[in-house]
């Protein structure tokens, strides 16, 4: 394998189809670049994990993925991104239909300052879900989807802001979840999370893939091993390395990717 | 609400989570301090405890000291507010036995004192005497004086400053008595002189019958009588003098007989300070009207019944400017009665009752109007004498003499004491503290009837030109302008504002918002006065200039932003593009630009073909509302120009407070910026944006210099946005100079002070509570 500059990391041995497909992309914050010729397969109902140490733009290429990037300032992508063989990034994409195609959870946890219920409720009602029952419905199986139900069944007209944590980063899975997306993109959603509210995502995690394809960034290389079926490796917005994540943490192809993963560097 | 704020244990866990981190470090760090560092640790601590305790010192004093000083600005201006209600006081100063004998004649005597109480004067039985009060003792110089050989029958005190007397004979004539007070200062101590001056005897009723009623009016052309004698006739007569009034020279007498059934049954008379007003008050309960304008043929005007009972009018008055008349009863009633419009009459008014004061137990036997105010005391024959206000129309005070009959009562010339003789020949004099008698609850909130009105109205017109005015201390008109400046200012203000803040902390580039932001702040930094003086001398002229053209522009400009925002759609993306950069409002501006030349241009062709050539003869038909140039328009632009920077500023801060990863939750969920705005931001920053508009909304109810300047300072209550008002605060300004201090106007301003202060304290206390409930809902951190 080209160590180098491979000209097209795609996941070996994949059978399923690439949910996304990313195809020679730059990306640039005004004057600096911040991905370099990024070439890369997302199969379908899988979990595919981006790691790298801080600043390596593995979060700037997941907010690429539902354009969330499209809200800074100069910020600029060359090449494309194709979700299901259609370029998001063509001028006549609607981006709201495509964010709720491609659900993301943040690092930061963000419950609206609403109840539970409202939080949950806040995307079907932006597309004219109205009725109670309706409502209802996609707010229970939502909250249970996201393994939340038993916990605030009975509360769930209190404020968001009360819960732990880790219930509001699984509320905020369950608001991504409510607009029924097709993708779900997590940046680091554990990273500011206890230890037992991590195990419980990432058990989530398993469940979701059945549905959806799930791409998760994160710090924690355990947590990628633990849970991904592939991983891609960043370092200064380049992506070094993807494969099968069994690969990457035990017979990486690349000197970098060993010394990150065997914590030479981080 | 409150069971929320008590279980939500977030905004606890995160203040106990702030607690441990700042004080966890300090622990961590004193336990691993190493021995050799210790002694220098322990130095720096001790000095940072003292800083710590020192800046908590300041912290509490500061607090402390503003708290109580709000609290002792409030507490003084209650206490200077509270005299305006504190009752009015009365001491018997001075009560003692004059020195006369023989019979006593009922109307046949007078008293009077002079303006500083020091001396008074008896008329009785023919006899003038003069009192000391301090000493109780009649006077060497002049002593008691006879005035008249003849007995006198009838005596009439003239209103007004001066104390004009005429006594009618036994025999039919009409004396004049005039008293004099000077005041003599020797060494800086001022001594009161008193002196009289007589005129010749003047007979009216060739039939020398005794007179039995007299009155008497001095006035500039001459001194207007009117007599009633024993043989039933009613005289009136004007007495003119080539060479003064009581000169030896020649006088003129014209003289009429008014001829009227009512002569046998007349009880009292009463004369206007013009002496062309004639009542006749009889036994049988009318109020008779006679013109005497021309003396040489009276007309009788209309004839009043005072009730229903056939009640003995027993003496009237007219109150300090001749429109209220007192009238006193066999009964005891006391009411005030005025000239109202009607169109039953030929003359166009009727004498109506307006109020009725507390009634005495006895017939009034005298009635003296203050020469201060529109305040009178009124005497019974069982020795009562109530103080009555006739604005307030309340009775104030009584006093319970010394159960025998008074027969005269004369208000102090400074309405600070009365005296009164009874029957008993003992003169009474008492002192009164009566600072304020026309205040009360009522004057001050609710519509009072004033002279000269038909109906209760809302009225502050605190002085006039002249000295026998009726002060209306009416406080809605006040409160109301306050009210309707501050409505018309926000209602200009809160949607630009507002609106202003969520598009610059929204959609505007960061680039552009940058210059934006402190331009719009620096708005904030023009002073009032400048903004009022601009308002009321540049803009008030030329908005009324320009009207037109302005009332085409509020629909224009709305449409004309509308096309240039569709038509923007069709811009070129290449060129939408360039939005960060501002193209969007360079065309805005340019479409804005246009839109008000065009209108300005076209302003007299506006005014002729939409409001008929004068667009305020239309307003006056179509709509009925006058167009005055300083308005509550001018005050909505003005007013709304200094409000602007606050509310914009302070929304603008709380809307791009809205945490990002909110925003960007909200956009990651498939909403649009503008459904993030309304469904999230908007909620989100709602404390903030109140905040603003409550701050705002003080500012303008405070506002003093650009309403005083700029709204013509008319205290009337019309909601029309094309005429003035007054503030409660411009009030203040505007009549400062003129409250003299510790008067009663000088307390109602401080009233509009407390009302000001009440209204913002409350307004800031319960818009600080919704602030503060809305933040616990819908602010995260």
């Amino acid at each position: 394998m080209n160590l180098h500059m491979p000209p097209y990391s795609k996941a070996p041995a994949t059978k399923m189809t690439p949910k996304i497909l990313i195809q020679n992309m730059n990306f640039f914050y005004g004057a600096t670049q911040a991905l370099f010729d990024v070439n890369l397969e997302v199969p379908a109902q899988q979990i595919t994990a981006f790691i790298g140490p801080s600043g390596c733009g593995k979060s700037t290429l997941l907010r690429c993925l539902n354009r969330l990037n499209d809200l800074v300032d100069g910020s600029r992508l060359e090449g494309q991104i194709l979700l299901d063989g259609q370029d998001i990034y063509r001028a006549d994409v609607d981006v709201t239909d495509l964010r709720t195609r491609v659900g993301i959870v943040f690092q930061k946890v963000n419950p609206f300052p609403k109840t539970i219920y409202q939080n949950v409720a806040y995307g079907p009602r932006l597309q004219k879900v109205n009725r109670r029952a309706t409502l209802d419905d996609i707010v229970e199986k939502s909250l249970q989807g996201a393994g939340l139900w038993e916990e605030v069944k009975d509360r769930l007209h209190a404020s968001a802001l009360s819960l732990s944590g880790g219930q509001q980063q699984r509320l905020c899975i369950a608001r991504a979840l409510a607009v029924n997306p097709n993708v779900l993109l997590m940046d680091e959603p554990c990273s500011a999370l206890d230890p037992i509210s991590t195990a419980k995502i990432e058990e989530l995690l398993h469940t979701l893939k059945e549905q959806l394809t799930v791409v998760i960034v994160t710090h924690n290389m355990q947590q990628a091993a633990r849970v991904s079926d592939y991983t891609g490796f960043f370092l200064l917005g380049e992506l070094i390395e993807y494969d099968n994540t069994k690969k990457i943490f035990t017979n990486p192809g690349d000197q970098r990717t060993e010394d990150y993963v065997t914590g030479r560097f981080g | 609400m409150t069971t929320f704020v008590v279980r939500s244990p977030g905004p606890q866990n995160l203040m106990a989570s702030a607690n441990h981190s700042s004080q966890a470090p300090n622990i961590h760090h004193s336990s691993l301090n190493p021995s050799p560092l210790r002694r220098s640790g322990t130095t720096s601590r001790r000095i940072r405890a003292l800083a710590d305790r020192g800046a908590a010192v300041i912290v509490w004093v500061g607090g402390l000291a503003t708290i109580l000083s709000i609290m002792g600005i409030f507490i003084y201006l209650l206490l200077e507010v509270v005299s305006l209600f504190l009752h009015s006081e009365s001491s018997e100063q001075t009560s003692f036995s004059i020195d006369t004998t023989g019979s006593n004649h009922f109307d046949s005597l007078a008293i009077g004192i002079d303006e500083y109480q020091e001396i008074a004067y008896v008329l009785y039985q023919g006899q003038l005497g003069f009192y000391d009060l301090a000493t109780s003792q009649l006077r060497p110089s002049p002593g008691m004086v006879s005035v008249s050989k003849t007995p006198i029958t009838a005596i009439g005190r003239a209103s007004g400053r001066n104390h004009h007397i005429a006594m009618g004979t036994q025999d039919g004539r009409v004396l004049f008595l005039m008293v004099q007070f000077r005041s003599v200062f020797e060494n800086g101590v001022r001594t009161i002189v008193p002196s009289f001056s007589m005129g010749d005897p003047i007979e009216i009723d060739t039939d020398q019958s005794p007179i039995t009623k007299i009155a008497c009016q001095p006035s500039d052309e001459g001194i207007t009588i009117a007599i009633v004698t024993k043989a039933g006739k009613i005289w009136v007569a004007k007495i003119e003098e080539a060479g003064g009034l009581l000169s030896e020279n020649e006088t003129m007498v014209r003289r009429m007989e008014l001829h009227t059934p009512d002569a046998t049954t007349v009880s009292t008379l009463l004369l206007d300070q013009l002496g062309e007003t004639l009542f006749l008050g009889t036994h049988d309960g009318r109020l008779v009207h006679w013109d005497l304008q021309d003396i040489e043929n009276p007309q009788l005007l209309s004839t009043t019944h005072i009730g229903h009972t056939k009640d003995s009018i027993t003496s009237l008055a007219y109150l300090i400017g001749d429109r209220t008349i007192i009238l006193g009863t066999q009964s005891g009633t006391v009411s005030a009665w005025m000239p109202m419009h009607t169109s039953n009459t030929e003359s166009g008014t009727q004498l109506t009752k307006v109020r009725d004061f507390v009634t005495h137990p006895g017939a009034i036997t005298a009635i003296s109007p203050s020469k201060r105010d529109k305040g009178f005391v009124t005497a019974d024959d069982q020795g009562h004498v109530f103080l009555h206000h006739s604005t307030a129309a309340q009775t104030i005070l009584a006093f319970h003499g010394y159960e025998s009959p008074i027969q005269d009562l004369v208000f102090a010339p400074k309405a600070n004491g009365l005296v009164t003789l009874d029957a008993q020949q003992q003169l009474t004099r008492y002192a009164l503290d009566n600072p304020h008698p026309e205040i009360t609850m009522n004057t001050l909130f609710t519509p009072v009837l004033y002279e000269g009105y038909d109906q209760p109205a809302h009225i502050w017109q605190s002085s006039s030109g002249s000295d026998d005015f009726e002060p209306k201390f009416g406080m809605w008109p006040l409160i109301f302008g306050t009210l309707k400046g501050t409505m018309y200012a926000m209602l200009l203000a809160v949607p630009l504002a507002v609106m202003g803040a969520i598009y610059t902390a929204m959609f505007m580039s960061r680039e552009l918002r940058a210059i934006v932001k402190p331009v719009i702040e620096i708005m904030a930094a023009l002073p009032s006065v400048v903004l009022g003086f601009l308002a009321g001398l540049w803009f008030a002229p030329l908005l009324e200039e320009i009207f037109p053209a302005l009332l085409a522009m509020s629909v224009t400009i709305p449409l004309s932003v509308m096309a240039a925002c569709l038509g923007w759609q069709y811009v070129p993306k290449s060129l939408q593009a360039r939005q960060r950069w501002g193209l969007d409002l360079v065309i805005l501006m340019i479409v804005l630009v246009g839109t008000i030349s065009v209108c300005l241009s076209s302003n007299h062709i506006i005014e002729s073909w939409w409001f008929d050539g004068n667009y305020k003869e239309w307003l006056l038909t179509v709509f009925g509302f006058q167009y005055d140039q300083r308005n509550a328009l001018v005050i909505s632009f003005a007013m709304g120009f200094a409000v602007i920077p606050i509310i914009f500023s302070i929304s603008e801060d709380s809307l791009s407070n809205v945490p990002k990863h909110l925003l960007s939750g909200s956009l990651a969920l498939g909403a649009t910026p503008w459904q993030t705005l309304t469904k999230l931001v908007l909620v989100s920053a709602s404390p903030g944006i109140f905040s603003a508009l409550m701050i705002g909304f003080g500012r303008a109810v405070g506002e003093t210099m650009i309403v005083l300047m700029a709204t013509g300072n008319t205290p009337i209550m019309e909601w029309s946005i094309f005429n003035g008002f007054r503030t409660l605060s411009a009030n203040i300004a505007v009549e400062m100079p003129e409250a003299p201090h510790g008067g009663t106007l000088y307390r109602v301003l401080f009233l509009a002070g407390l009302l000001l202060f009440t209204f913002t304290f409350s307004i800031n206390t319960i818009a600080e509570i919704i602030r503060q409930r809305l933040r616990a809902k819908y602010s995260q951190y």
